[in-house]
Order: structure tokens, then C-alpha cells, then sequence
């Protein structure tokens, strides 16, 4: 379909368009819904454009787990935690908390899967059967105590002012693959705990703010806004609109602003036609639906997820960012709560990881699975586990990263980072490398100085690396 | 947070490390220096750690020169870097490098933290007085620490100097050398006369006026935000009066138009919402009052030295009357309105960091400097040092930002009650009396309801003979239910409800397995009572689906006053039977009580038994009178509520906190690390008088609202006529309108932004005769049209040759196309906010942002909600209110085509012009094309535009005309002033 409409335009007005003044544009990044490129040449020419060495993995699939995944029922084993369970825990916790200093041992079976040997829970059977791809990192810690603050480090790297998303700067870095469809699109994103500033640009040009699909957690109809079909109606208003303002261009022109006005319509029609085409899971194989779970109840809609986010990696876009809404944060009730988040999201991912590989993407897409923070070894009432940004566990999958590894470990009972300490910052650092870029060279000028993703901090976590 | 787990490995760290060193001292191993002089310990055991482990960052091999620290040589760790002195000799305990190593608060090195042994070794080396034989080796351009500039050389800096005041220069150019004679303004021609020096000295001339049809939509879009009508157009063609420019702009100036559009760019400036964003997005009801201050204080063209005063310190300035007090509380909302981390559990950071974020919108807002960098470390850039910043941020410290808790963790902020008419205050007492009375008649009627069945539920309990009962102790609920006895009857032994908080957050399920397939009656049972919910949402999952049913819990119930039935509905027996009582959007009590299936056949025998029991006794005789009068007096609860008064009106406003203080630097901006107190005070490189002291009585507040609005003050007023300048002539004579600093561009014409600056404070600080100036110059009425000739020579336009073409705002666009067709709709200059609850959207999945009626009113009256700026307004650029925004991007993205394409409000414009030419009969059919033009764009059509839109409008129906019209409104034409 996008070919037939494709080809009403000539292919001198597609090139011409293409080759528009504004360098924004043609980085295809325009999607966005909420706003656009500067038009300003500063703005533009800042973008990075190539990486800075060569890259172990082009684009990013980030599965949010939002609300905290506890580490010690999923993939952090402690042993030692099953030994203590209702012993008082035998340091100081955290301040700020409401759960009790007693321990509480993981409701949930752990059994070692692959050649790795690496533990995995009871909740993850299907993400089990791949944990031979997985760099497993059970160091990570970060700031927030609280859900808007960690949600905003997770995404930002900064837990109280408004700073660019991961996938903005990405976006501004590496722009897109594919110049008609915007290089960063948030799947299901919250509207809480910081809402748009967690897939914002900030003070970065607006184009590099993501493109949102559904919201919270949910799919929607799965329809970026404002997009209709192209018909040879529209395309013939469209050409109205250009000779109008073709004249207009002509009688006070040039002025490079009018010309990339006008060039957008063509611009934007052709992005409804390729963006139709991809969002449109109708084109896939039933067997494929099947493997990702859609049409189960429980897997049904982030099956939906997953498989839209492998079908817009695979038409280049830079970074997808898929969310279970703030489904996560058991305070109570993590017996039911976890048992009904995992079993949501684990046949969809490890159906994700497996597509991914037979496609000949998870080479170079890096799959990121992470929550804001994990969740304390002590327990909060009688069946729930309270926030930990102390330590908890992130896994990467696909390009560049060492595949059926672990990294890093909490102490004894699974509290506190404690070996191989890894900051949120030093992932930032780290995702950013394997896209080929240098975090500490990745900047933007903003109010008078660089800012960087990774502010002043920031390791390459190397280890991890193949 | 990392200062929480601070406090834990603090305390795991020293206990571990004390008993090292208390080891060590029983054997004697450790204190090597017994035996080492101090140089042989340092090079055994110091100077080996620094070379490995801290010279790739804080060394001369480093690429970048880490926090400015050079650990290199004696005097590298003697000044330290942005953290102050790295080791404080004989005082290991005030040395930031050992508290980093012991990764406390810093962490280094970052790779991991060293062995105790060799931390141990670096306590002594400080302790024994930190002997560095190592002198200064010769510092490279590269490695010397960034740093800003002193204050002495920040004063010769061109912003900081005080206005200078000089002649416009004799000019050459034969077009605009009569301005010297010209009988327009003094500032008019002073304008005039800088910029043709600057084009002559360039060998460039001006353009020419632009011509009346351009210029007249021009004024009309920069004076009011909208595009005039096809009438305002011809009169004002047809007007041809000498002086028909300045009486246009006069009577724009007067309407009050003018001050909404003006009003929507200083909002920008004051990063205004009516919510909080950030992680808990709390609705600010109140902030609508000081955005109607800031229209009325354009309106009234309030002097903006006063308007700095009152928005920094209106609370603390004196009052003539009522009025005036209250507008000047309200004007402080400036200080109140920005995003706030509510949820930081950290509060002594939360508060810092609320301060900070007062500080840099003030310092960006009034005086173009961004302070926000001096938080941390002395600005790198500009004049400003740590100090500085602290010095007023201790005067914000002083100002009661934050107070009490919206919940567990979650910060509120505090409401300044306005005075109050007596006739309104006398009314509420009145109001509050009545309910009052009604509520304890009300209580009065239910006890002897109780007493007179002689036990709690009895007349109900026939109620509960039938079908399945279940009660709330076997729901599961989602969120915070609180039990209750307090209104009976209820089923079982007690009841819960919502406690009307966290809407949308909580919810109850019932589940059963039934015992049949059949149709069953649903009822629930929820104690009524005027406090309760209207319209509880309640999911009901039977065998065809779920349905939505919605229940009044203030209407007594049907059944026994116990039950009310809220439909029949097949169930099947093999899958659970749920009930779901939801609160989102509802307003007072959720009550959750029972749930009763009951299979329809036995109803209306046992209905009718009821009736058999009921005629048989007298007490539910008694019963049902003493129920009516319920009814009657809850109906009369009901009428009062409607009657009620507004509410006492509340302000965010600023207040004092009880009691004053200065401020402790906090190192790195770390409030927990404390460094020295420095005295309240302003920016020393922009003052012109040396400082005199806050007295401790005082917040200083007030000194600081005066400090900024004073003549004198080298910023404040360059500032601000640049901004204006800005709006009406496209960029800034300063490019960067937000920095004045030493990043920021400098001045094209610094004598003419002094001559504004100047005239501007010598009339009053008025912004109406500074934009009246302006517009009235020949500089601004010249045409855009692009010259090859000059354009050659300037590019950018930045000698001003010619007008800048500007592109119509997100509001203009909008507003003007709304009073373009259907008119604007008069404001009520209400809070649009009011029908939001305490969030704006719940942190849950299924917190949806509730929908909030748009009017069409100015774009001014809408809600700006942080997070939910309308698709819209957002992808044609609105001001993130986020941040402070003196220059709006100007974006060209495909998203913008999309909207113009797709969007039914643009559709809908279309069709309304459309419709008001094809349904106007005075219009020829052949004159469609040119009065859609006129209409639009201020001018008749061309002979080749009438062609093209005739083929467009094909047939030339309403939907033929719609689409010329639509095409029109998506034209580069209509989206931008030329």
C-alpha cells in the first residue's frame, strides 16, 4: 500500500523534499506529536549524525517495568534471604521506607537455566528458556526513594530537574534510519510520575522528543495523533496548499521557513502512508501473533507491544520504549501482584528476544529491561516489599552486550548494591557507548553551558561488553 | 536515594574502620610514620595512590580536568576544586578527598572504593599535617580550571555597565533623514535614527514601508494575538487620515485584546500552569488569579518596575485598599507557580531545590542571567560566584514555599487566605450555620430511625433472606478504604468507604460463584447520606460482558433503605460473578457495603411477603414516617448545597517563613553538606552601591523585589525592552533574550537598547508607550520582502534592512481562526481547573487526565496543564511551562502539516468561513473566491488565485468552498505576518 502511494508523487518532488534546507527534516525525525525540529541552523547542525566509533548496536528496545520489579523474586537469588526470613535484617535499612526492618523470603521458586547456569524465579518461565542471552547486571543502584524521582533518573539522568530523555539524545545523536518515521516512539507511556518529561526533549530541539502511541501502559487503538489515511482527496489539497503558498514564497521570498513549510506537507503526507503500514499489525502471521501471546487475556496487550516495537526497530526507528504502567509497585499483595505482572509480560519478551534473533536484529538492537528501582528484602505489611533504589536488577539483551553473564551483586540478603557497583548513570554511559557514542562527548549548549546525558558522571561499564 | 544509603554504609563503614585502626594500635603495625619521615610516608604510601588512582581524572594527563580538581602538585588540593579545599591539613574530617574515598557523599575513585589499609593511610598523612613535597608544576591553558570571571571584570562586562545615554549619529540617507525632523516620538525616531546608522555605516539602505494591507494585519496580529477581520481591513483602508497608524495602534492598545496576548508572553516568562507536573502533578486551583493579574496589569499598563515589586514581594508592600492587597498577594504566585518534586522524600532537599528553581526563574525572568550554575560551583562563565547565589537564596529560604503533606511523602504547599467582603464572609458563616443545623436534624432522625426498629438492622435484615450476600470483609479492595459504623444500617459489621481522597486510585471487587446459570438481580448496599457520591462507577461482569452502571449513594436505598438494585443480568455458574465499585471522578464518599444476587424468580414472592410483614407492623409504620422526613430533610441538604456561596477565596501567594535566617552554602549543591554562612544580598556584579546588610528582622524579600526594580539596576531594564523588542521585530537587539551573561550574544545596537531602556524608565516604566514607540518607528513598518542586494551583505537581518517575517503563534493561530468564524466566546476568568481533583492525572494505569471541556475562549483562559498541553498548542510550539521561555522556538515539522491536514478544528474553521460566504447573498458567486481571501488573509484575490480556487471548489457547494477555505487557513500566507 505504501508503495502504490508513493509512487503518486513524482520522484523529483520526493528528492527535492528530501534534499530540503532544513536539516531537521531530513533526519525524518518529524513525527513527533507535540512538537517539532528548530529550524534554526544551530540547532540543527548540532546534531551528531555519526557515532563516534563504531557501534555494537543501532537502536533500543527499553522495556519499562514500571512501578519496581523486586529483585530478589526475580533474578537475584539470595539463599541467604530464605535462611533469615522473619530475622531482623542485621544492618540499617534505608531511611524513608515504611516496610519493616524483617526479612521476607522470595515467595517463588529459583532454579539455574542455561548453559550460564544463571537463577531465575518461577515468575519468568518463558524469559528463563532465554537466559543464555541475557547480561544479567545485579549491581545496579540509583536515586529516588520515590517513583518520580527514580522514574525521572531512569529516564533523564536526573532525579528532580527537567533533563532529556535517553531516547531524545539518542535521537539527536544518531537521528533515524528511516526518514519517514520519527526516530524515538514511547509505547504506552504513564502520564504520572513525571509524565511527558520522561520521553521529552527538554532543551533539546522538540523533534527529539518521542512520538507517542496509547498511554499508560496501553496500546490504545495504537494510532499516532492526527494521522489519516492518504487519499487522493488530501493529495489533492495538499498540492492546493503548496501552489498557494508557492505564490506567497514567490511574491516575498526566499525565506528558507515558508520553503520548509511547504515541503512538510509532502513530507507528512508521505509519513501517513509509511507510518499506517507499520503500525498495522494485520501483516503479521498468525504464528507469530501466537508466539507473542496476543489474543491470551493475560498477554494479549503487551504482546501487542512487543510485537509493534520489533516492527518499528525493524523499519528503523532509533528507540522504542514500551511500558506496563505502573503496575509494578507492590507494597502489598506482591504474592498476586508479581504473579500477574510477570506472567503479562514474560512470554511477549522472551517471544521479542527469540523474534528478534530469528530476524537477524537482536545483533544490533539492544533490549533493555528495566524498572525504576527494585524493592527491599524486607517486608512492608505481610506480603508486600517497599521501594529500593539501593539496589536492584537490569538486564540487557542483543547488540554488543556479553550474553549469558551476570554482573555485580547485592549483599547478602539482596539490599544494597555491594560488588561492582553500577549508578544509573554508568548504564546511561554504557547504553550510550554501545550506540557508539561517547556519553562525555554526546552535549548540547543550553542556558550557557554543555549538558550532557550523564551530567558530570558516568562509567562505561567495559565488563559487560563482548 | 543515595544520601539514605549514605547513612547506612556510614555507619557499616566507620564501625569497620574503627576497629581497623583499634586493631592496629594493639599490634603496632600501622603507625608507620613512627619510623618514616613524613616524606618517605608520602612516597611510600601516598603519592603511589594518587598516581594510579586519581591523576586520569584530576591531572594534567586528563582529558578534562575532573570537578577542577588537580591532585598533581600541593597547590592543585590546597585551592581544590569546584568543592572547595580538597584537604584540610591535621583535619581528616573536614577533607572532602577522604570523605570521598570512604564514599561518603562523592564516591572516588569511581572504578571502586580502595582498600581500608589505604584510606587508613591517607587519615594519618592528613592527620600528621598532609606533608606534599610536591610545588606547582607550570599550569597548561588546558588544565587551568574553567573559571568565571571576577566580579571586578564582570563589571566592565557590556550588561553590567550602567546605561549610557548618547546621541543618535547625523545621517546620510536622503529616505530617512527627514525622521531627525519627523514629527513622531521622540523614541520613534531615536529608533530610527540608530538602526539607519548602523545599516549607512554598512553601506545598506532600509526597506520600504510595508504596504497598508500587510501592515495593518501586522499591527492587529502583534498588538492583539489575532488576525483582524475583512471589515477591520477595509475601514481601515478606506480611513485616510494623516495619522490613521496612531490612532490604530491607540485604540489597539486600549482593547482588551491587547492585554490577553500581551499577558500569554510575560506567562511564558512566569513558566505559568495550573498544575504542578513533575512527579505528582497536584492541581493548583488558585494559580488562575495570578494569571487574570497579569492580563489586568497589561491592561492597566501597571508600571513594570511595580510589577516586578508586587510579584516578588507584594505580600510585604503597603496597601491603600482591599483591592490593591489583594491583587498585590496574588502577584506573588509568581514565586509559587513552578514544578515542584513533591514526592522527594528528602525535604531538606526538596526545599533547596524549590528555592533554586525560584532563583533561576527569577534571575532568567527579570535579569536574563542564569543563576541555576552557581548552585554548585562558582559560575564558569559569568560573574557570578557561589556565594551570590547562596546570598539570595538565603532571602527565598526566608518565603513559606512548602508546607504540610498532600499525603504520606508528598509535600504540600501552602494557601494564603485573600480578604474577604464582609457581605461574603457573613454569607458563608450563614451558610456553614444552616448546614450545620440540617446536619445535626439529619443525625437526630437517623438515631430514632435506629432506635426505633430496637436494634440496628432489623427492618433490613429481611433484605439479606435472599439470594447471595456478600459482604465487604470478603471484597478485595485496591488503595486505602476505611471501615465505618457511623451511618447504619449496613449488612454485617460495618461498612467502608473512600474517605473521598485519591480518586480514581482505589477500588473494591466483589466476586461469588453462582449457584445456577440464571438472570439475577444485583443490588448493593451503601448506607446513604447527603456526603455521599452521585454517580459511583460500578462494573458489573455477567455472562454477555461487563456493563457500566452508575449508583446515587445519596438517594436512600429501595430495598429496606439497605439495597439498591442496579439491574438483572444472566450470570453463568461456571464463571465468577465481580462486582466493581470504582471512584474514579466522583465526588464525596465512596461507600462500599454488600452485594446481593438475587435470581429474579424469587423476588416478587418475597416482595411480596415483605409487604404482608410490613402492614402487619406498627414500627415500620413509625418506620416509613420517620424515613419520609429523612428524605424531605436530605432533599432540603441538597437545596442548600446548590445555595452555597463561593468558597473563601485562597491564593498561592508567598508569606514569610515565622522566622529569618542566612543561608549555608551547600558544597556541590549538596544540601547536606554544609559549607560557610554567607549574608543575605543580591548579585554583587550588577550592583551600583556596595551592599548594604539584610537586617535579621527581615526576610529580605522586599530588599530584593527593590534591588531588581531599580533604575539603577543594569539589567532589569535592558531586559525587558529587549523582550518587547523581541516580540514586535523578531529577534532581540540581544539575540539571546534569557542571557545577558557572557555566553549570551551581544547587542546589535547596544546604544538603542540603551535608549529603550533609558526612555522606557523615564516614562514610568510603561510598556504601552515603549510598544506604541516601537510600532510607530519606520524601522517596524518596513516591508519583509526578501533583497537580494541586502541580504548579500546581511543575511540575518540583523542590521534590520528589512521587517522580519514572524510566524502566528500556537494562540494567534487558533484564536484568531476561532474569532475569525464562530467569534470568541466571552472568559468567565474562572479557575479552569476547578472540576479537577487534588492530581490531574492519577499515577496509575488507569488514570486517564480528566478531560476538561475547552471552550472557546482565549487561548489565555485555557488550562495549561504541566504534562497535558493540548497536541494542538504543543506542535505549533506553546511555551513548555516548564521552563522559563523568552524565546519561543519556531519549529517547521511535518507534525504541524499533519494537524493542518487532519485536525476538526481546522476542518471545522474551514467549513464555518465556508458557509458564512456561500450563505451570504450578497456575495456573487463569482466573488466567493476573493471574499474567502478577504476573510483570511486581509485581501481580495488575484485573478490567478480566483482560477485556482474555482477548480478547487469544484462544484461549488459548501463542501467545494470548505475545501478553498481550508487550504487557505493551511497556507504559508495565513500562518504567517508578513
Amino acid at each position: 500500500m505504501y508503495d502504490q502511494i508513493a509512487a503518486r508523487f513524482s520522484r523529483r518532488t520526493v528528492l527535492s523534499s528530501l534534499a530540503g534546507s532544513l536539516a531537521g527534516l531530513t533526519l525524518g525525525t518529524g513525527l513527533s506529536r507535540w512538537a517539532g525540529a528548530n529550524s534554526e541552523v544551530q540547532n540543527a547542525a548540532s546534531v551528531v549524525g555519526e557515532p563516534h566509533f563504531p557501534p555494537r548496536a543501532k537502536r533500543v528496545i527499553f522495556l519499562f517495568m514500571h512501578g519496581g520489579v523486586s529483585q530478589v523474586d526475580t533474578f537475584d537469588y539470595k539463599p541467604e534471604l530464605s535462611k533469615l526470613d522473619g530475622k531482623t535484617l542485621p544492618f540499617q535499612a534505608a531511611a524513608n521506607i515504611d516496610a519493616k526492618p524483617v526479612l521476607m523470603q522470595s515467595p517463588w521458586k529459583f532454579s539455574q537455566y542455561g548453559e550460564s547456569g544463571a537463577w531465575c524465579s518461577e515468575l519468568f518461565p518463558h524469559i528463563a528458556q532465554q537466559i543464555d542471552r541475557l547480561c544479567i547486571i545485579k549491581s545496579m543502584h540509583s536515586r529516588g526513594q520515590s517513583h518520580g524521582q527514580a522514574v525521572s533518573m531512569l529516564h533523564t539522568g536526573s532525579d528532580n530537574l527537567v533533563r532529556p530523555s535517553v531516547g531524545a539524545w539518542v535521537s539527536y545523536g544518531l537521528g533515524c534510519e528511516n526518514e519517514n518515521l520519527p526516530a524515538f516512539v514511547s509505547i504506552g507511556p504513564s502520564a504520572g510520575h513525571g509524565g511527558p518529561r520522561n520521553y521529552g526533549a527538554a532543551f533539546l530541539p522538540a523533534i527529539h522528543q518521542a512520538t507517542t502511541i496509547g498511554r499508560q501502559g496501553r496500546l490504545g487503538n495504537g494510532q499516532i495523533d492526527f494521522l489519516s489515511q492518504a487519499t487522493p482527496e488530501q493529495l489533492e489539497l495538499v498540492r492546493a496548499i503548496q501552489t498557494i503558498s508557492q505564490k506567497h514564497l514567490d511574491r516575498v521570498g526566499p525565506d528558507a521557513q515558508l520553503q520548509g513549510a511547504i515541503e512538510t506537507y509532502d513530507l507528512s503526507y508521505r509519513m501517513q502512508a509509511a507510518a499506517q503500514v507499520v503500525l498495522d499489525l494485520s501483516h503479521e502471521t498468525e504464528a507469530t501473533k501466537v508466539a507473542y501471546g496476543i489474543g491470551e487475556k493475560a498477554t494479549d496487550e503487551f504482546g501487542r507491544q512487543c510485537l509493534l516495537a520489533r516492527r518499528l526497530v525493524e523499519s528503523g526507528i532509533r528507540y522504542v520504549e514500551l511500558s506496563t504502567g505502573n503496575v509494578w509497585d507492590q507494597h502489598g499483595g506482591l504474592r498476586a501482584g508479581h504473579a500477574k505482572n510477570a506472567m503479562a509480560v514474560d512470554q511477549p519478551i522472551a517471544a521479542l528476544l527469540n523474534d528478534l534473533d530469528q530476524r537477524g536484529l537482536l545483533d544490533e538492537t539492544l533490549v533493555v529491561w528495566a524498572g525504576e528501582f527494585g524493592r527491599t528484602p524486607i517486608v512492608q505489611g505481610n506480603d508486600g516489599r517497599d521501594h529500593n533504589p539501593q539496589g536492584f536488577t537490569v538486564w540487557l539483551a542483543g547488540g554488543g552486550v556479553r550474553s549469558g553473564f551476570a554482573y555485580g551483586e547485592t549483599d547478602e540478603v539482596g539490599y544494597f548494591a555491594a560488588k561492582d557497583r553500577v549508578h544509573m548513570h554508568d548504564l546511561h554511559a554504557t547504553m550510550l557507548h554501545l550506540l557508539g557514542i561517547d556519553h562525555e562527548r554526546l552535549t548540547y549548549k543550553y542556558a550557557g553551558r554543555d549538558f550532557r546525558l550523564t551530567d558530570v558522571h558516568g562509567r562505561v561499564v567495559k565488563e559487560i561488553l563482548v | 536515594m543515595v544520601a539514605a544509603s549514605q547513612l547506612s554504609w556510614k555507619s557499616r563503614e566507620s564501625a569497620w574502620l574503627s576497629l581497623v585502626v583499634a586493631m592496629a594500635l594493639t599490634l603496632g603495625i600501622v603507625p608507620a610514620q613512627a619510623e618514616q619521615t613524613p616524606a618517605e610516608f608520602f612516597e611510600a604510601r601516598i603519592r603511589p595512590v594518587l598516581i594510579k588512582e586519581c591523576y586520569s581524572c584530576h591531572s594534567s594527563q586528563a582529558p578534562v580536568l575532573k570537578g577542577a580538581l588537580n591532585l598533581e602538585h600541593r597547590a592543585g588540593w590546597q585551592t581544590g576544586g569546584d568543592s572547595g579545599p580538597a584537604i584540610v591539613p591535621g583535619n581528616p574530617e573536614d577533607s572532602l578527598l577522604l570523605s570521598a574515598m570512604k564514599f561518603d557523599g562523592l564516591e572516588m575513585p569511581p572504578a571502586g572504593r580502595l582498600s581500608n589499609e589505604t584510606i587508613a593511610d591517607f587519615e594519618s598523612w592528613i592527620k600528621a599535617g598532609a606533608f606534599d613535597p610536591r610545588s606547582e608544576p607550570a599550569t597548561t591553558a588546558k588544565n587551568a580550571p574553567l573559571s568565571g570571571m571576577s566580579i571586578e571584570a564582570g563589571r566592565q562586562f557590556w550588561s553590567f555597565q550602567p546605561l549610557i545615554q548618547a546621541s543618535p549619529p547625523a545621517l546620510q540617507n536622503p529616505v530617512w533623514a527627514a525622521v531627525a525632523n519627523d514629527e513622531s516620538s521622540t523614541l520613534s525616531r531615536s529608533i530610527d535614527q540608530w538602526v539607519l546608522a548602523r545599516l549607512e555605516a554598512s553601506q545598506l539602505t532600509p526597506s520600504a514601508p510595508a504596504d497598508v494591507r500587510t501592515l495593518v494585519r501586522r499591527i492587529y496580529i502583534d498588538l492583539t494575538g489575532l488576525a483582524p477581520s475583512a471589515q477591520e481591513v477595509e475601514e481601515f483602508c478606506k480611513d485616510q487620515r494623516p495619522d490613521r497608524i496612531e490612532r490604530l495602534v491607540d485604540e489597539l492598545l486600549d482593547r482588551p485584546e491587547y492585554a490577553e496576548h500581551w499577558a500569554r508572553r510575560w506567562l511564558d516568562i512566569a513558566r505559568y500552569a495550573d498544575s504542578n507536573g513533575s512527579d505528582f502533578n497536584a492541581t493548583f486551583r488558585e494559580a488562575w488569579r495570578y494569571r487574570n493579574y497579569v492580563i489586568e496589569a497589561y491592561r492597566n499598563d501597571l508600571p513594570y518596575d511595580e510589577f516586578i515589586k508586587e510579584q516578588l514581594a507584594g505580600d510585604l508592600l503597603p496597601s491603600t485598599s482591599e483591592d490593591e492587597r489583594i491583587r498585590k498577594l496574588v502577584a506573588t504566585g509568581f514565586l509559587m507557580l513552578g514544578p515542584k518534586m513533591l514526592s522527594e522524600r528528602d525535604k531538606l532537599k526538596l526545599q533547596m531545590d524549590v528555592v533554586d528553581e525560584q532563583l533561576d526563574t527569577m534571575g532568567k525572568a527579570f535579569l536574563g542571567m542564569t543563576m541555576g550554575c552557581a548552585r554548585c560551583h562558582d559560575h564558569k562563565f559569568d560573574p557570578v560566584p557561589t556565594a551570590d547565589y547562596y546570598a539570595m537564596a538565603g532571602i527565598l529560604k526566608n518565603t513559606l514555599s512548602l508546607q504540610g503533606e498532600i499525603q504520606k511523602y508528598v509535600s504540600d504547599w501552602p494557601e494564603v487566605p485573600l480578604p474577604i467582603p464582609a457581605e461574603h464572609r457573613i454569607a458563608l458563616e450563614q451558610f456553614e450555620q444552616a448546614k450545620k443545623s440540617l446536619q445535626s436534624q439529619l443525625a437526630s432522625i437517623k438515631k430514632q430511625l435506629n432506635s426505633s426498629t430496637g436494634s440496628t438492622n432489623e427492618g433490613s435484615d429481611r433484605q439479606l433472606e435472599l439470594g447471595i450476600v456478600v459482604d465487604d470483609t470478603a471484597a478485595e479492595f485496591v488503595g486505602e478504604w476505611k471501615q465505618s459504623t457511623h451511618s447504619k444500617p449496613y449488612v454485617g459489621a460495618g461498612y467502608r468507604h473512600d474517605d473521598n481522597a485519591a480518586k480514581g486510585e482505589k477500588s473494591a471487587t466483589f466476586m461469588t460463584t453462582l449457584p445456577a446459570d440464571d438472570e439475577y438481580e444485583v443490588r448493593v448496599s451503601f448506607t446513604p447520606a447527603a456526603a455521599r457520591a452521585q454517580a459511583v462507577p460500578i462494573s458489573v461482569t455477567h455472562a454477555a460482558g461487563v456493563t457500566m452502571v452508575k449508583v446515587n449513594q445519596q438517594k436512600s436505598a429501595q430495598f429496606g433503605g439497605l439495597f439498591e438494585s442496579i439491574g438483572r443480568f444472566r450470570f453463568k455458574a461456571d464463571i465468577p460473578a465481580v462486582v466493581k465499585f470504582e471512584t474514579d471522578g466522583t465526588k464525596g464518599h465512596v461507600i462500599v457495603d454488600a452485594v446481593q444476587w438475587i435470581p429474579v424468580r424469587d423476588i416478587e414472592a418475597h416482595q411480596a411477603m415483605l409487604a404482608k410483614v410490613a402492614s402487619q407492623s406498627q414500627a415500620n409504620t413509625e418506620r416509613d414516617k420517620l424515613q419520609n422526613e429523612m428524605k424531605a430533610m436530605e432533599g432540603k441538604m441538597a437545596e442548600l448545597l446548590k445555595t452555597a456561596p463561593p468558597p473563601a477565596p485562597k491564593a498561592m501567594a508567598a508569606q514569610n517563613t515565622p522566622s529569618f535566617a542566612d543561608c549555608a552554602i551547600c558544597i556541590r549543591g549538596e544540601p547536606h553538606q554544609l559549607g560557610k554562612v554567607v549574608p543575605r544580598g543580591f548579585l554583587q556584579v550588577a550592583s551600583w552601591e556596595p551592599a548594604q546588610p539584610i537586617p535579621a528582622d527581615v526576610s529580605g524579600r522586599k530588599e530584593l523585589a527593590n534591588w531588581v526594580a531599580h533604575p539603577q539596576n543594569p539589567l532589569t531594564a535592558r531586559v525587558y525592552v529587549n523582550r518587547i523588542w523581541k516580540s514586535l521585530l523578531g529577534s532581540g537587539i540581544v539575540r539571546t533574550t534569557d542571557n545577558f551573561g557572557v555566553l549570551g550574544e551581544r547587542p546589535t545596537h547596544p546604544e538603542l537598547l540603551d535608549a529603550l531602556a533609558s526612555s522606557f524608565i523615564q516614562q514610568g516604566w510603561s510598556t504601552k508607550k515603549l510598544i506604541r514607540a516601537i510600532v510607530l518607528s519606520k524601522t517596524y513598518q518596513q516591508s519583509s520582502t526578501y533583497r537580494p542586494d541586502a541580504a548579500a551583505i546581511d543575511p540575518e537581518n540583523k542590521l534590520l534592512w528589512r521587517a522580519n517575517r514572524q510566524r502566528l503563534s500556537a494562540e494567534s493561530t487558533r484564536d484568531s481562526l476561532i474569532a475569525l468564524t464562530t467569534g470568541l466566546e466571552t472568559p468567565d476568568r474562572d479557575s479552569p481547573v476547578k472540576s479537577l481533583g487534588k492530581l490531574v492525572a492519577e499515577n496509575n494505569p488507569k488514570g486517564g487526565a480528566k478531560a476538561i471541556q475547552e471552550s472557546r475562549t482565549r487561548t489565555i483562559y485555557q488550562p495549561v496543564v504541566r504534562g497535558e498541553i493540548s497536541p494542538l498548542l504543543a506542535v505549533f510550539d506553546f511555551a513548555d511551562p516548564d521552563f522559563v521561555v523568552g524565546d519561543r522556538s519556531v519549529s517547521t515539522v511535518p507534525a504541524q502539516a499533519l494537524v493542518m491536514l487532519n485536525s476538526p478544528f481546522v476542518k471545522e474553521a474551514a467549513q464555518q468561513i465556508a458557509r458564512q460566504v456561500v450563505e451570504d447573498v450578497s456575495i456573487p458567486s463569482d466573488g466567493r473566491a476573493s471574499a474567502i481571501y478577504l476573510r483570511l488573509l486581509g485581501r481580495p484575490a488575484q485573478e490567478e488565485e480566483i482560477q485556482l480556487a474555482n477548480k478547487l471548489a469544484g462544484p461549488g457547494d459548501l463542501a467545494g468552498w470548505s475545501r478553498v477555505a481550508h487550504a487557505l487557513i493551511a497556507s504559508t500566507e495565513f500562518r504567517w505576518r508578513d
